[in-house]
């Protein structure tokens, strides 16, 4: 369906990552959202309560970001389409309300704009090391979709493509900005409300006696119904069968979890985003995603320049992580390139994904900064000569 | 379970998940006794059970979000109010209950029910205490009084127990009361007046575990505590919240504490938005946006 | 084991209908007996003016009912349901009144008192003499 205009500040605007991630969920149909002040995410929520009273819809500032994290799935739940903006330390603290809302197929949107850890860190700095605590970060086996944005533009985009995967997928997205793309300030073009497609919620249209909560018709994602409409259903984070009741047995537990992740895995070749550029020919394929991914491509023209024969691979996606990508890249690639404001993660998944087929090199970065370009280019001279 | 013979239904079935009975809840265990109150006080407030949903915690007073036929959400530990909050606000036409037990509410669950209760959310919260974190075992809770015997205090506790109507009402809860599991008709009562009111109301209902916390320090049954219950309450309306603390085997004091009057939350925040943006203020989604 | 819907419903006059009630799933069993208002007052007994059903597989013999019952219309029975617990049963039916306390202490759903219609009492001797022929 189309954006509702109220929300959608149809325009050209001169804003940061932040300003312009709110703008996005605003354009994508929310109108809850629950926070909890952390810099560097924290003009994200005051931006939308400034903007949500004169759209329509609430936003609460709650006592810590376990509430936050809990009261904007309460709200998904009582008909609104919600999300919350944290940073590493109450990243750490909405974990287990990850898990509830992946056990419970709540669809909603976690934004994480990261910033240097572990720990207090680097509050007001930059890193990309969440990552991997995105995708594991809560217990138990469940799948998430994380998306990474690398300009305020993209917070806008990406933000409302984050909501439309929360609800064709009922999960919970990631959306993982950093410091720097989420208070640089660019350009950002929103389009009208007739342009912008949104995906609807997957509410039931069965009646009351027919309707199981969490049966599914073979796409793996049931349908939804909210408090209030006379369904009276049951929704618990134990082990559950399709009416939703606990059925604590492996047999239960096997299927829901497996299906969990199936509904994930299955459709990965839908979810999965990238930018690619001159793969076609390289010798070296550079492999980032956020911030770190504009510095990459000045250190992908200085190799140019130079005669190297070098690939990008932007991550827009990096989970699921797609696998298929660098399983096909790996066949004919000399190897990859992987700077990331971390001291190592995603370049662990396209060392596995690259089975040894080609070498992998990791650019860490402990954070605080972005790299130079010159680090990187340094690794793909050295890439291109293996 | 309809009786076929004269169509007589127990009042309570309606509200009942019946293909998940019987419960989980031990022989003795209080807290099927205030699901009957809590049914009752539904029949006779006339709430529309297609506009209620109940919110519970982890616990064994937490499965009663599974046992009632009411959309019913069973969330994480300590964060049924939270929860709550969120559903309320994005659709305030629903009456929401919160049903959990004293460890989920006052410790793990201790914030959330301060901030609730000062903010005024217009939520209805029955605490059902057994004095005991009962689910996982019997192991000790801020309410579990001095010099009991608990799994994690195995020589005897030492440490002060909340007194929870003092703490809800200095947080500013409109409405807190406390009952029995003996006090049924009460209880009923009380929670048929928190439905009357908009804020904050919070019941606490003292309920026996007889499995672990009645067990571990000798005190009988479930029977003899209800026995226990009958004798040493002393119904006290209005009786200053900072003197129903709790001791082991002492007097309960129990009746209707607090009944005020404030704004809740929402018509708070409806003034100071209309005072600040006057006519630019909307207040829900004019347009369908999450549907279609 | 879960309610099933669709019940037979059986009245006996002893604790047999315990034995009948574990040999039969599904049927709620009692030992309330209805009395005629004319049996009644020939035998100068109470006029029961309330039943009790009692769901014998739910139960967990707390004895909540029987103790709080204000006319001590029950007792623990010696029979067994399914689990091993002792159910109560009916000993005085003509003392209950109906007013469903058993119910509302019951933590498992287990019992219930309704109260019975008065039933027509034209027949009765003492009706006959006050009514003074009116039909």
């Amino acid at each position: 369906m189309k954006a509702d205009p109220h929300g959608v500040l149809t325009g050209t605007h001169f804003i940061d990552g932040d300003h312009a991630c709110c703008e996005g969920a605003l354009a994508a149909g929310s109108r809850f959202a629950a926070g909890y002040p952390i810099t560097p995410s924290t003009e994200v929520v005051e931006r939308f309560a400034a903007r949500v009273p004169t759209v329509g819809g609430s936003f609460i500032q709650m006592e810590d970001e376990l509430a936050a994290s809990i009261a904007l799935q309460g709200a998904v739940w009582g008909g609104a389409k919600a999300f919350t903006v944290t940073s590493g330390p109450g990243f750490s603290l909405m974990m287990e309300h990850i898990g509830y809302a992946a056990m419970t197929e709540t669809p909603c949107v976690f934004v994480d704009v990261q910033r240097g850890g572990p720990s207090t860190g680097l509050p007001t700095l930059p890193a990309q090391a969440d990552m991997m605590q995105a995708r594991w970060g809560s217990h138990g086996d469940y799948e998430i979709i994380a998306l990474c944005p690398n300009s305020p533009q993209e917070c806008f985009d990406l933000t409302i493509k984050a909501f439309n995967l929360a609800e064709e997928f009922r999960v919970p997205v990631m959306f993982m900005m950093d410091e720097v793309v989420g208070h640089m300030t660019e350009k950002v073009v929103i389009p009208a409300a007739d342009q912008i497609e949104v995906f609807p919620r997957k509410h039931t249209y069965k009646c009351v006696e027919d309707y199981m909560p969490y049966r599914t018709n073979g796409d793996m994602v049931p349908e939804m119904a909210h408090a209030g409409e006379g369904y009276k259903f049951h929704v618990t984070g134990l082990t559950h069968d399709e009416r939703g009741y606990p059925n604590m047995t492996p047999q239960t537990q096997d299927k829901l979890v497996k299906r969990l992740q199936n509904k994930i895995r299955t459709a990965a070749d839908r979810i999965c985003m990238f930018e690619e550029d001159g793969l076609e020919n390289a010798d070296v394929v550079v492999v980032s995603y956020g911030i770190t991914s504009r510095v990459a491509q000045r250190a992908i023209d200085l190799a140019k320049q130079r005669g190297l024969r070098v690939g990008k691979l932007r991550l827009i996606t990096a989970w699921p992580f797609p696998d298929k990508k660098i399983v096909g890249l790996a066949a004919r690639v000399k190897a990859f390139v992987v700077p990331e404001l971390n001291l190592g993660q995603m370049v662990r998944e396209v060392e596995r994904a690259a089975a040894g087929k080609a070498k992998t090199y990791s650019v860490p970065h402990a954070g605080g900064g972005v790299h130079n370009p010159e680090e990187i280019l340094q690794a793909i001279v050295e890439a291109s000569r293996c | 379970m309809l009786n076929v013979l004269d169509d007589t239904v127990n009042p309570v079935e309606p509200f009942l998940r019946t293909d998940r009975m019987p419960h989980i809840w031990c022989p003795g265990c209080g807290i099927g006794t205030t699901v009957n109150s809590f049914a009752r006080a539904l029949i006779d407030s006339k709430v529309d059970m297609n506009s209620l949903a109940l919110v519970s915690g982890i616990g064994c007073t937490g499965r009663v979000a599974g046992y009632v036929k009411l959309d019913s959400f069973h969330t994480t530990h300590g964060r049924a109010i939270p929860f709550a909050t969120g559903l309320k606000l994005a659709n305030p036409k629903l009456d929401v209950v919160v049903y959990s037990g004293d460890g989920d509410l006052s410790a793990i669950g201790g914030n959330h029910l301060i901030h609730a209760a000062r903010r005024n959310i217009d939520l209805k919260v029955i605490c059902v205490n057994n004095l005991i974190y009962a689910m996982t075992g019997g192991q000790t809770a801020p309410t579990t009084p001095g010099h009991a015997t608990t799994s994690t205090n195995p020589y005897g506790t030492f440490e002060p127990a909340f007194n929870l109507p003092h703490l809800v009402e200095a947080a500013g809860a409109v409405y807190v009361a406390r009952w029995t599991t003996f006090h049924v008709r009460q209880l009923s009562r009380s929670i048929s007046e928190a439905f009357q009111k908009k804020g904050f109301s919070f019941i606490e209902v003292i309920s026996p575990c007889p499995t672990l916390y009645q067990r571990r320090n000798k005190m009988g049954d479930g029977l003899d505590t209800m026995k226990y219950y009958k004798e040493k309450s002393k119904v006290k309306h209005g009786a200053p919240t900072s003197e129903v603390g709790l001791t082991l085997n002492g007097e309960i004091v129990v009746g209707k504490f607090v009944d005020r009057d404030r704004p809740d939350y929402q018509t708070m925040m409806r003034a100071q938005y209309v005072e600040s943006l006057g006519e630019r203020y909307i207040e829900e989604p004019e347009t369908e946006c999450v549907c279609g | 084991m879960a309610d099933k819907g669709g019940v037979l419903h059986l009245t006996t006059l002893c604790d047999c209908h315990h034995t009948l009630r574990r040999l039969i799933p599904g049927i709620i069993t009692s030992s309330a007996v209805e009395f005629r208002s004319h049996r009644c007052s020939e035998l100068g007994a109470q006029v029961a003016k309330g039943r009790v059903s009692i769901v014998v597989e739910r139960c967990k013999a707390c004895g909540f009912c029987v103790e709080f019952c204000p006319t001590h219309v029950l007792a623990l029975s010696s029979a067994f349901n399914s689990k091993g617990y002792h159910p109560p049963h009916v000993v005085h039916p003509e003392k209950c009144s109906g007013c469903d306390l058993c119910g509302m202490y019951c933590p498992d759903f287990a019992i219930y008192g309704t109260k019975v219609a008065e039933p027509k009492r034209a027949e009765s001797a003492t009706e006959a003499k006050t009514a003074g022929g009116e039909k």
